[in-house]
C-alpha cells in the first residue's frame, strides 16, 4: 500500500491545498462561503415547513419533526457534496495533473477534507438544536465519529472511482448527479425506515448510506451503538472496503493516462 | 553523486489515437488487450545523456516531440517505453503554465508553487521578496493569475521556478513571451545558475539562444533524434530542415572524383588543396547539397600575406574559391554570407544581387575560380563565412548544390576604436 505512505508524507500540502480549495469553493461570491451553509439550510427549512405544516403529518417517530429531519440530512449533505465535488477533483485542476509532478491520488482526498469542514459546521448546529431541545450531550454522541469515518472510507473509495472515470466519460457527471437524487430518495432520509414494509427492508440496508444515515440518528437520537447492529455494521465495512480496493486498483491503472487525455 | 544529470534510455512516447474517449477507457480497463486504437509515435528510441552543469538545447519544428521529452523528464507524462533517470531535483517551466492555481492571486500562487515542490512556507518566505522582484509584475501580483497576460504569467513563473533552486531545470519555449529586457534577465540568471552548477535543458526556437547558451543542442524530428552535438553544427541543420524539407540527399563521394577531369590547371595558381586542410577552415561547418558543383577549395589574402594569423578589420580581404563542376550547371549562382558566432547574419550577398557572373551554362569538368573582395568592417572577435554554389531550376525554384555553412573561421584583430559588431567608420570630431 504504497500511496499510503505517499499520503501521509505529503499532507501537509494536503492539509493547505484542502484550506485552499474550501476558500476557493465560493471565490468570487460576496457571501462567500455563507452560500456552503445557505443552501442546506434553506433545504432543510423548505423540508421542515412542507411536512410540519403542508402535510401535517411529519415521519419523526416522537422527536421533534425538525431534529430529526437535520440529523438526517447531515449526513446525506455531506455524502453527496463529497462526492460530487471529489468526482470533479481531477477535471479540476488539470495545472496539477499535465504541468506539474503532482501526486494526483490526494485531489480526491483533498476534496473529502475540504468537504468534512463544512460537515463539521453543520455538526455544530445540530449539536446546537439538540441542546436547545432540551438534549443534552451523551456518551453516544462520540458514534459522530466513526460514523464519519465510515462516510470518509466509503466517499473516498467511491471518489477515487468516479473521478478516474469522469476524466474519460465527462457524461459521469451528470449521471452522479441524477444517482445521487435517487439516493436521497432510496435512503431513508425524510422518511422513515418504519414505513417500509418488512420484507422489502433488506433492499435498503443494502445501500451503503442507508447505514451511515441511520447512524447518525442513532447516535445522537436514538441511542443505539453501533455494534448493536453486528450485520449491518459487517455488511457495511465489506461493502466499502470492497469499493475502497476497486478504487485503488482502477485509478492506478488509469493515472498514466490522465495527462494524455486532459 | 554520478556525473550524468539526466539519462534518457531507449524512450518511446506513443500516442494512441482513439475514435474517441471511450475507446481509450474501453482499453485501459479491458483484460483481453484488445485494441482500440492507432499508434502515434511522439518519440521514438530516444537516448541521451546531460552531464551535471551542463545545459543543453532542444530544437525542431513544431511537432517533433520537444515538449512531450521534456514532459516525460518532468515526470508529468509517462513514457510509454523506457526510461529517464534524473538525479536532483527538477524545476520546470512547461509551455506557458506552471502548477499554479488560476482563480489565486500571484501572491498566493507564490506559496502554492513552493508548496507542491515541497517547499515550507517559511523557506519560500524568505524568498518572497527575490521572486517579487524578479517577476517585476507591480500590482498585479495581488490580482488573480487568470487575469494575467501571458508575460505576466511567464514573468511570475519563471522567478518562482528558479527561486526554489532547483538541481536540474527544465524550460520549455515559455521564455520567448517575455519582452527582450525581461529575457536578458532571464538569461543572465540562467548563466549565474549554470555557474553553481545547475543542469539546464531547454527547448527554443530562437536559434541565437541555443547557440549562446548551450554547450551542445539535439535536433529531433518526427520523434526522433536526428542529431547531437555542438550547438552551432545543430542549428544549421536545423534550420536545413526548417527550409528545405525535400533537398535531395548528397551524393557519395567516389562519384564525385570519378568525374573529376581537370582543364585550365595552369589557371588555378594556388588552388590546388582542398579546403579542409585550409588554415582557417572550421571542421563543424555544416555542408549540404546535390554535388552538381563543388566548392573544393579556398584561399584568403590580406595585404598580399595568405591565411595572416591576425586579420585586421580596415584592410580589404581578397578570397578566391574553386569551384568544379562535376554535372552541368545552367547559371551558376554564387553566394557568400559573414556570421557572428551567436550565428546572427551580418551580410548576405551573392552574383545575382550584384550582378556580376554572366549567365551561361557551366559544363560538368569545368572549374571556375570565384575571386570575392571585401572589407570585414568587424570588431575582435570569432565570425564564420558560409560560401554557397546554387542555381536555379526552370520552375525558379534554388537548387543547392555546394552550401558550406559556417566553413571559414575568422579571427578579426582587436580594434579598439569602437565596439559592437560592425564597423560604421563614425567619424566624431569637435567643430
Amino acid at each position: 500500500m504504497f500511496f499510503f505512505s505517499e499520503i501521509l508524507k505529503t499532507k501537509d500540502v494536503i492539509i493547505s491545498l484542502a484550506l485552499q480549495d474550501f476558500k476557493l469553493r465560493y471565490a468570487g461570491n460576496y457571501l462567500g462561503i455563507v452560500w456552503a451553509f445557505v443552501g442546506p439550510l434553506t433545504t432543510i427549512l423548505i423540508l421542515f415547513f412542507i411536512f410540519q405544516f403542508g402535510f401535517k403529518a411529519s415521519p419523526s417517530e416522537g422527536i421533534p419533526f425538525i431534529l430529526w429531519l437535520t440529523s438526517g440530512m447531515i449526513p446525506w449533505f455531506f455524502i453527496t457534496d463529497a462526492i460530487s465535488s471529489g468526482s470533479n477533483s481531477i477535471l479540476d485542476k488539470p495545472y496539477l495533473v499535465k504541468k506539474v509532478v503532482f501526486n494526483v491520488f490526494t485531489l480526491p482526498l483533498i476534496k473529502l477534507i475540504s468537504a468534512i469542514l463544512i460537515h463539521s459546521f453543520f455538526i455544530l448546529i445540530i449539536v446546537c438544536l439538540l441542546v436547545g431541545f432540551g438534549y443534552f450531550p451523551k456518551i453516544h454522541w462520540i458514534q459522530i465519529f466513526y460514523y464519519l469515518f465510515a462516510a470518509v472510507t466509503l466517499i473516498l473509495g467511491i471518489t477515487w472511482i468516479t473521478s478516474a472515470l469522469v476524466v474519460f466519460i465527462r457524461d459521469l457527471v451528470q449521471m452522479i448527479g441524477i444517482l445521487l437524487q435517487f439516493g436521497f430518495w432510496l435512503t431513508p432520509i425524510i422518511w422513515s425506515e418504519k414505513v417500509m414494509p418488512e420484507k422489502y427492508l433488506i433492499f435498503l440496508k443494502l445501500n451503503p448510506s442507508y447505514y451511515i444515515v441511520q447512524g447518525y440518528r442513532d447516535s445522537l437520537l436514538f441511542d443505539i451503538w453501533f455494534w448493536e447492529k453486528p450485520i449491518l455494521t459487517i455488511y457495511f465495512w465489506c461493502v466499502t472496503f470492497f469499493i475502497f480496493f476497486i478504487g485503488v486498483v482502477l485509478f492506478k491503472k488509469l493515472r498514466p493516462h490522465f495527462a494524455d487525455v486532459l | 553523486m554520478t556525473d550524468i544529470a539526466i539519462k534518457v534510455s531507449n524512450l518511446f512516447k506513443v500516442y494512441r489515437l482513439y475514435q474517441s474517449p471511450k475507446y481509450r477507457l474501453l482499453e485501459a480497463i479491458s483484460f483481453n488487450r484488445k485494441k482500440y486504437h492507432e499508434d502515434f509515435y511522439a518519440l521514438h528510441d530516444i537516448n541521451f545523456e546531460v552531464r551535471r552543469g551542463e545545459t543543453v538545447g532542444i530544437v525542431g519544428i513544431n511537432g517533433s516531440g520537444k515538449s512531450t521529452l521534456l514532459k516525460i523528464i518532468t515526470g508529468v507524462l509517462t513514457p510509454s517505453k523506457g526510461e529517464v533517470i534524473a538525479n536532483g531535483s527538477i524545476s520546470s517551466l512547461l509551455e506557458l503554465g506552471t502548477g499554479f492555481n488560476p482563480e489565486l492571486s500571484g501572491f498566493e500562487n507564490i506559496f502554492f508553487f513552493g508548496l507542491i515542490n515541497g517547499k515550507q512556507r517559511s523557506e519560500v518566505e524568505s524568498n518572497l521578496d527575490e521572486i517579487i522582484n524578479f517577476a517585476d509584475i507591480g500590482q498585479f501580483i495581488y490580482q488573480p493569475i487568470k487575469s494575467y497576460s501571458s508575460g505576466m504569467f511567464v514573468r511570475l513563473a519563471f522567478a518562482c521556478a528558479i527561486n526554489i533552486y532547483p538541481e536540474i531545470l527544465i524550460i520549455d519555449e515559455a521564455l520567448s513571451v517575455g519582452d527582450a529586457k525581461f529575457q536578458a534577465k532571464c538569461f543572465a540568471k540562467l548563466n549565474e545558475m549554470k555557474k553553481s552548477g545547475t543542469t539546464i535543458l531547454f527547448v527554443s526556437h530562437s536559434t541565437e539562444q541555443i547557440i549562446i547558451h548551450c554547450e551542445r543542442a539535439i535536433l529531433l524530428n518526427y520523434g526522433k533524434i536526428i542529431e547531437i552535438g555542438e550547438p552551432r553544427k545543430i542549428i544549421n541543420v536545423y534550420l536545413d530542415l526548417l527550409f528545405n524539407k525535400n533537398k535531395n540527399s548528397t551524393q557519395e563521394d567516389t562519384l564525385i572524383k570519378n568525374n573529376y577531369i581537370p582543364n585550365e590547371v595552369e589557371k588555378l595558381e594556388d588552388l590546388n588543396l582542398s579546403f579542409e586542410l585550409r588554415p582557417f577552415y572550421n571542421s563543424s561547418e555544416h555542408r549540404w547539397g546535390d554535388k552538381a558543383a563543388n566548392i573544393s577549395d579556398f584561399i584568403f589574402y590580406q595585404g598580399g600575406v595568405k591565411f595572416p594569423t591576425t586579420i585586421k578589420n580596415n584592410q580589404k580581404v581578397y578570397l578566391k574559391f574553386k569551384i568544379e563542376f562535376i554535372r552541368d550547371v545552367q547559371s551558376p549562382i554564387f553566394g557568400l554570407a559573414v556570421k557572428t558566432k551567436e550565428g546572427i547574419t551580418i551580410y548576405n550577398t551573392n552574383s545575382v544581387l550584384q550582378n556580376t557572373i554572366p549567365e551561361v551554362l557551366a559544363k560538368s569538368g569545368e572549374i571556375w575560380i570565384i575571386e570575392v573582395q571585401i572589407h570585414l568592417n568587424l570588431s575582435g572577435g570569432d565570425f564564420f563565412i558560409s560560401v554557397g554554389i546554387a542555381s536555379k531550376s526552370e520552375s525558379g525554384e534554388v537548387i543547392p548544390h555546394d552550401r558550406r555553412y559556417d566553413s571559414i573561421h575568422l579571427e578579426m584583430d582587436i580594434v579598439n576604436s569602437f565596439t559592437g559588431l560592425v564597423d560604421l567608420k563614425a567619424k566624431i570630431e569637435k567643430q
